[in-house]
C-alpha cells in the first residue's frame, strides 16, 4: 500500500470522539495546518515557558538515592543519648503532648523508649555525628550536608512516598523528575532525561513501589521516568526481536513517523508529537542503553570503592555505579529506589544489613563523583520518605524492638552543586520526636531542589484542567541556609 | 507678645483647620443657591443672604484663627503669603456680597454678581493652598492615576522598585530618602520647615535645624534624627508627633545602619556592609537578596548571535546559554560525540561569552589548547582525559575568574603548580589520575591554602 493511499485511509477514519473534539474548530484548524509547516519538536514538547532555566543553575542534573520505608534517623544520624539512658522507660507525655501515633502503634499501652547497641561518634572537620553503622559515612562526612528537621505530612508509605516524588499524596501529578525534563531538556538526545533504578535488601522485603512515582501526570509522555531493569534486557521490549535488524527498524519508523505527522496535521494532538519523539528515543537508546550500562570496562579499583556488590547487577552497589556512568551522560534526573528500610520489628539486626547494603556505595558514589569533578554540577539527595518513632513497636527486649512510622522529624542528606558542605543543619528535641530548629518541610526541599537548578518554583506551571498547576502546589520555600 | 500670649494664640490658631470649613460651606452654598433661584425663577433672597452672613462672620474668624497659627512658624513662605491674602480677600468680598445681597448698602448692579462668583474663585485657590501648607504640596495628587498627574501637572510618584543587584541599590537615594519622605517630609520639607529642618535633600539635611546637627556620621546615637524616632512615643520630642504612624523597628534599623556606617549619601548597599539582621530587614522590607553572587550572576556580556550557538551544535557540541536571564554561555563536548578539532576554532565567536567549557575525553594534545585563549570569562573549565601538560596550560595563565579547573586523567606533573599560582579565583583543581604524585599534591595544597586540591581516592589501580 502506497503512502498516499494510507493517509487517505486515515482522514476517512477520523472517529467520532476526534471529530466532536476538532469540531468547532476543524475548519480553522485543517487550513491553518496547511499554512504552516509541522512545529519543531523540540519546542513543542518541552515546557510552555521556554525562558527556562530562570536564573544560573548550580546543578546540572541530580542523582536522588531515595531510602524506600524510611530508615531509622536515630540509628543513623540524629544522636540521642537520652533514649540509651531512658532505655524502656515511657515516652515522656510532655514530648508527644497528645500528638497522633501512627496506625500500627496507637493501640500500645506502653511506648518504651528504644535504642540498641549502636555507638556515635564525631567525624570530619564538621564534627558531625555519625553512627558506627555508617563507616564508609566517615570519609565523606565534610562533603555533605545533613538536614535533621525534615517533616512530612504522610504518616503511610505509599502517600509518603507519592508526596515526596510529586508534592501531592493522591496519585496522579508529575514527579519531580518529570517536571525537570518538562523544564530544562536533556542534554543527551540518546538517553531518556529521567531514569530509574530499582534495588532491594535481600533481608527485608520492600513497600511495593508503583510506575506512578516516575510517571509524568498531565506533562507529555516522553518526560516520565524510564525503569532500567537489572539484567540482560535492561529496558523491556527497547531490544530488536530475532529477525529484525537494524536497517529494517529505521525503514519501519520512517515510515510510521510519516503517517503520525499526517495524523498530527490532521488532529494537532500533541500526543502524537510525544509519540514520534518516544520511537525515535528508543531507536537511539537500543544502541546508548548497552553501552552506558556496561560496565566490564571498570578498573577494579571502582569495584573496591563502591564495594563486590557493585558487580552484581540490581544490588544498591552496582546502580550507584549506573548512576555515576548515567551522570558522566549528561542523563539529567537519575532515581534510585532501595526498598527495605521499614522496620517494624527486628530493628538492630535488619538496619545492619540495610546499611551494609547502601552505607559503602552512597559514600563511594559521593567520592568518584567528586574526583572527576562532576560534584561540582551534580546534586546528590539521600533520605527516605518519613522517619521512626522514638519508642519500641511490639514487645521491647534488650536486643530486639521495632519502630513505627514518624513523620515529625527525620534525617536526609544533600551533597554536591550549590548546597554547603559538612555543615548540619537542623535539629531535634532529645527523643528526635520533635523539630526544636530550623524545619524543613517536604516542599521546602523541592523548591530547594528546584532552585538549585536554576528554576523559581514559584514560576513553574504547566496549565492542566483549567488550573496553572506546581510541583510545590501553593507551598514551599527555598531552604537558603544551606546553600553555598 | 507674653508667654502668656504666645499660648494663648498657639491654642486658639490650632482651632484654624477646624473652624475654616464653615464659611467654605455656607458661601459656597449660598452660590449653589444663587443658581438655582435664577434657574427655577423663584426668590431665595432671604436664604442667600443668611448664607453670606454666616460665611462672612465664619471667614472673619478664621482669617483671626489663621493669622495667630501663622505665627507658630514653619511653612512655606511664599504660599503662607498667598494663602493668608487670599484668606483675606475672601473674608473682604463675602461681607461685600451679604452687603449687596441684603440691601444693606447699595452698590452698582454688577457688584453683587462680581464679588460672589469671585469669592467661590477665590476660596478654592484658598483652600488648596491651605491644603498645600498642611499636608504638603504632593499630598493631593499622590495617588493619581498617571494620566491625571500629567494633566495637572502633579509631581509624579516615583515608586521604588529596588533592582536585583544590592551592588547598584543605593542606601540614601534608593532606601533612605523614600522613608524619610513617607514619614517625615510632610513637615520637613522645602515648603514646610518645622524646626527649621528639611530633610528633602542632602544639603538641607546636614544643614540641620533648631537644634543643630540632625545627622552624626557613624554614630547613630549621637544624631538627632535617630534620638527623636527612639523617643517614648508620648514625649514631646517624638517624631513623627501627633499620632501620625511612627516608623517601625526595621525602619529604625534601616535609619541607624546608614548612620552607623558613616550617613555616606553615594554608598551602595554592598558598600554599606550587610550583616546577618540587616540582611534579614533587607529581604523582609524589599525583598533584595544580599547573599554574594558568584561572578556569571554578577557579570555582564552582551549575547551571542544564534547562528554562533548553532555552529557548535551541528559540530557536535552542547551549546546553550547558562540561564534565560543570563548571556553566558555553557558549551561542551558530548561524552559520545567525538569532534573535530578543527571545529574548536568555532569557539573564536564566543570566546567572550563562554564560562563554563567542557572538553573532556576530546584527545587534545598541548598544541590544541590555544584556542582557549582570550576566553576571559572562563570560570569553569573541564580538560580531563586529555594528553595535555602544563607546557599547554601556560594559555590560561592570568583567566581572572577560573575558580574550577579539571585536569584528572591528563598528564600534568608538579609544575603546574605555577599556572596554578596565576589564578586569582581559583577555588578547586582536580588532579585525580594525572602525573602528579601525591607529594607534589601536598606542595601544591600548601602553596594555594585556599584551594581546594582534589586527587582523587587512593587505590591501588
Amino acid at each position: 500500500m502506497d503512502l498516499e493511499k494510507h493517509i487517505h485511509q486515515i482522514n476517512n477514519h477520523l472517529n467520532r470522539r476526534t471529530f466532536l473534539q476538532n469540531g468547532l474548530f476543524s475548519l480553522g484548524g485543517l487550513a491553518l495546518s496547511t499554512m504552516t509547516a509541522a512545529p519543531n519538536l523540540s519546542s513543542l514538547l518541552r515546557a510552555e515557558e521556554t525562558e527556562l532555566p530562570h536564573f544560573s543553575p548550580k546543578a546540572k542534573r541530580i542523582i536522588y538515592l531515595f531510602q524506600s520505608g524510611a530508615p531509622s534517623q536515630m540509628e543513623l544520624f540524629d544522636y540521642k543519648p537520652k533514649l540509651k539512658s531512658m532505655f524502656g522507660q515511657e515516652l515522656p507525655s510532655s514530648v508527644r503532648q497528645g500528638q497522633r501515633v501512627t496506625g500500627m502503634t496507637a493501640d500500645q499501652r506502653s511506648f518504651p523508649l528504644a535504642m540498641g547497641d549502636f555507638s556515635f561518634d564525631q567525624y570530619g572537620q564538621s564534627g558531625a555525628w555519625l553512627s558506627n553503622l555508617l563507616p564508609y559515612h566517615r570519609e565523606i562526612v565534610d562533603d555533605i550536608c545533613i538536614v535533621k528537621s525534615m517533616y512530612t505530612e504522610a504518616i503511610n508509605h505509599d502517600p509518603a512516598i507519592t508526596f515526596f516524588q510529586t508534592g501531592s499524596q493522591q496519585a496522579g501529578r508529575p514527579s519531580i523528575g518529570s517536571w525537570i525534563s518538562y523544564g530544562l531538556g536533556s542534554e543527551n538526545a540518546n538517553l531518556p532525561s529521567f531514569v530509574v533504578l530499582l534495588s532491594r535488601s535481600k533481608w527485608n522485603g520492600g513497600q511495593p513501589l508503583y510506575a506512578k512515582l516516575w510517571g509524568n501526570g498531565f506533562l507529555p509522555s516522553e518526560h516520565q521516568g524510564v525503569m532500567f531493569r537489572s539484567g540482560h534486557d535492561p529496558v523491556l521490549y527497547l531490544a530488536n526481536p530475532p529477525g529484525m535488524d537494524r536497517q529494517s527498524r529505521r525503514r519501519m519508523l520512517d515510515y510510521l513517523a510519516d503517517l503520525n505527522q499526517s495524523q498530527y496535521h490532521q488532529t494537532q494532538d500533541d500526543d502524537i508529537q510525544s509519540r514520534i519523539a518516544q520511537y525515535e528515543m528508543a531507536y537511539r537508546m537500543q544502541v546508548a542503553v548497552p553501552e552506558t550500562l556496561d560496565i566490564s570496562d571498570e578498573p577494579d579499583y571502582v569495584f573496591d570503592m563502591y564495594g563486590e556488590d557493585a558487580r552484581i547487577p540490581g544490588t544498591f552497589a552496582y546502580n550507584c555505579l549506573l548512576a555515576r556512568k548515567l551522570a558522566e551522560n549528561d542523563v539529567r534526573f537519575i532515581q534510585l529506589y532501595h526498598q527495605g528500610w521499614d522496620m517494624h520489628g527486628g530493628l538492630p539486626r535488619l538496619i545492619k544489613e540495610l546499611t551494609k547494603d547502601t552505607d559503602q556505595a552512597s559514600s563511594a558514589l559521593v567520592k568518584d563523583l567528586k574526583q572527576r569533578g562532576l560534584l561540582d554540577d551534580t546534586l546528590i539527595v539521600w533520605g527516605g520518605e518519613f522517619g521512626r518513632g522514638c519508642y519500641s513497636q511490639g514487645k521491647l527486649t534488650p536486643d530486639n524492638y521495632g519502630r513505627d512510622h514518624h513523620p515529625r522529624c527525620f534525617t536526609i542528606w544533600m551533597a554536591g552543586a550549590g548546597v554547603k558542605k559538612g555543615i548540619t543543619y537542623g535539629a531535634t528535641d532529645d527523643f528526635s520526636y520533635n523539630i526544636t530548629k530550623n524545619p524543613v518541610h517536604v516542599h521546602d526541599l523541592q523548591a530547594t531542589i528546584l532552585h538549585l537548578m536554576g528554576i523559581d518554583h514559584l514560576r513553574f506551571t504547566k496549565k492542566y484542567q483549567g488550573r496553572r498547576f506546581r510541583l510545590t502546589d501553593v507551598h514551599g520555600e527555598v531552604v537558603k541556609d544551606i546553600l553555598t | 507678645m507674653t508667654l502668656l500670649e504666645f499660648q494663648i494664640a498657639g491654642f486658639l490658631g490650632r482651632f484654624h483647620p477646624l473652624v475654616v470649613h464653615l464659611p467654605i460651606g455656607f458661601l459656597l452654598l449660598a452660590g449653589i443657591a444663587e443658581i438655582i433661584a435664577r434657574k427655577r425663577a423663584i426668590n431665595l433672597d432671604q436664604g442667600i443672604s443668611l448664607m453670606l452672613l454666616s460665611g462672612a462672620v465664619a471667614s472673619v474668624v478664621a482669617v483671626v484663627l489663621g493669622w495667630l497659627l501663622a505665627a507658630d512658624g514653619g511653612y512655606d513662605e511664599s504660599t503662607l503669603f498667598w494663602h493668608r491674602w487670599a484668606g483675606v480677600a475672601v473674608a473682604v468680598v463675602s461681607v461685600a456680597a451679604w452687603l449687596a445681597k441684603s440691601g444693606k448698602l447699595t452698590l452698582a448692579s454688577n457688584t453683587y454678581k462680581a464679588s460672589l462668583w469671585g469669592m467661590v474663585v477665590l476660596i478654592a485657590v484658598t483652600g488648596h493652598l491651605g491644603g498645600n501648607l498642611t499636608h504638603g504640596p504632593n499630598y493631593l495628587l499622590e495617588y493619581a492615576p498617571e494620566p491625571v498627574a500629567q494633566i495637572l501637572g502633579g509631581s509624579q510618584k516615583q515608586h521604588i522598585v529596588l533592582a536585583d543587584d544590592p551592588d547598584s541599590v543605593r542606601v540614601y537615594q534608593h532606601i533612605i530618602a523614600p522613608l524619610l519622605e513617607a514619614k517625615c517630609l510632610e513637615c520637613h520639607n522645602d515648603a514646610k520647615v518645622k524646626g527649621d529642618l528639611n530633610l528633602a535633600s542632602p544639603e538641607a539635611m546636614l544643614a540641620g535645624g533648631d537644634n543643630g546637627d540632625v545627622i552624626v556620621a557613624g554614630n547613630s546615637h549621637d544624631s538627632e534624627i535617630f534620638k527623636r524616632i527612639t523617643l517614648r512615643p508620648d514625649s514631646k520630642k517624638f517624631m513623627p508627633p501627633g499620632g501620625k504612624t511612627p516608623l517601625s523597628y526595621n525602619e529604625v534599623k534601616l535609619i541607624e545602619w546608614w548612620l552607623d556606617s558613616g550617613a555616606d549619601f553615594e554608598n551602595s548597599v554592598i558598600d554599606t556592609g550587610v550583616d546577618p539582621e540587616m540582611k534579614f530587614v533587607l529581604a523582609q522590607l524589599y525583598g533584595l537578596d544580599t547573599d554574594p553572587k558568584s561572578y556569571v550572576e554578577r557579570a555582564f556580556v552582551e549575547a551571542t548571535e544564534p547562528e554562533n550557538l548553532s555552529s557548535l551544535v551541528d559540530a557536535g557540541f552542547y551549546a546553550q546559554p547558562i540561564a534565560a536571564n543570563n548571556n553566558f554561555i555553557e558549551v561542551k563536548k558530548k561524552r559520545t560525540t567525538d569532534i573535530d578539532k578543527s571545529s574548536l576554532k568555532l569557539m573564536d565567536k564566543v570566546k567572550q561569552q563562554v564560562t563554563w567549557l567542557h572538553v573532556g575525553g576530546a584527545s587534545l594534545t598541548d598544541q590544541d589548547l590555544t584556542f582557549l585563549e582570550g576566553m576571559g570569562n572562563l570560570t569553569r573549565l573541564h580538560l580531563e582525559n586529555n594528553p595535555i601538560t602544563e607546557e599547554g596550560l601556560k594559555v590560561i595563565e592570568g583567566l581572572p575568574y577560573l575558580e574550577s579547573l579539571n585536569l584528572y586523567g591528563t598528564d600534568v606533573t608538579g609544575g603546574v603548580l605555577e599556572t596554578l599560582q596565576s589564578l586569582p579565583s581559583l577555588k578547586k583543581v582536580y588532579l585525580w589520575q594525572s602525573k602528579v604524585s601525591p607529594e607534589e599534591a601536598t606542595q601544591i595544597q600548601e602553596a594555594l591554602p585556599d584551594v581546594d586540591v582534589d586527587i582523587g581516592v587512593n587505590l591501588s589501580s
